[in-house]
């Protein structure tokens, strides 16, 4: 038996890791925004300044992606693609809803839509793929 | 797309995490290939055959539908 770790456990710990730091400093930075407030030239730069975390977190979950291996890799891409499509149609339901006046709403929903669209979509192709029947 | 990576694994007494290890994929890969509801990519299924020092055919049995 070989003593090493596996490649695919070392890019899950590397994912949470930097998912985790990128989380903490973007929340710093939220936090920030919410208690100090801003105003003048900080109006803008403290929402770009939340990009440099958000890239991050980009980053990470792409570097996972590419150092899974190619089953928890068409997992993931399944399941982005599903929530994907989700997102997309909700977002052109609700722009024709906007349309028969319902009120416009921030376009970060669609973030947290996508990112929950995928967890859930990556949860029951999980269910399709890892779990067996006592057969 | 049916196999006999059990049966293999079981004569070299090998846990999945194992032959996870030895081939770099994680168990969860191995626990779906075993029950046939993963059809592995040819260098995966290579890799495997090499490993198991068996053909690539003796390892993974098309199923009519494949």
């Amino acid at each position: 038996m070989k003593n090493t770790i596996n490649p695919i456990i070392k890019a899950g710990r590397r994912y949470f890791i930097e998912m985790g730091l990128s989380t903490i400093a973007l929340t710093a930075v939220d936090l920030f925004w919410i208690v100090h407030g801003a105003s003048g030239r900080w109006q803008i730069a403290i929402p770009l300044l939340m990009m440099i975390p958000t890239v991050c977190m980009f980053a990470s979950i792409v570097r996972f992606v590419l150092h899974s291996d190619e089953l928890f890799r068409k997992v993931l891409i399944e399941s982005f693609a599903i929530s994907g499509g989700v997102t997309a149609l909700i977002a052109l339901m609700y722009s024709f809803l906007e349309g028969a006046g319902l009120p416009k709403q921030h376009a970060i929903w669609m973030y947290s839509t996508f990112m929950i669209g995928s967890v859930i979509a990556s949860f029951f192709l999980m269910r399709r793929y890892f779990v067996t029947s006592n057969e | 797309m049916k196999n006999r990576l059990k049966v293999l694994r079981a004569g070299y007494d090998w846990s999945q995490a194992e032959l996870a290890d030895r081939i770099g994929v994680a168990r969860g890969t191995i626990l779906a290939l075993e029950a046939g509801k993963y059809a592995p990519s040819l260098p995966l299924a290579f890799k495997l055959s090499k490993l198991f020092n068996k053909p690539v055919e003796e390892i993974f049995i098309p199923e009519s539908t494949d």
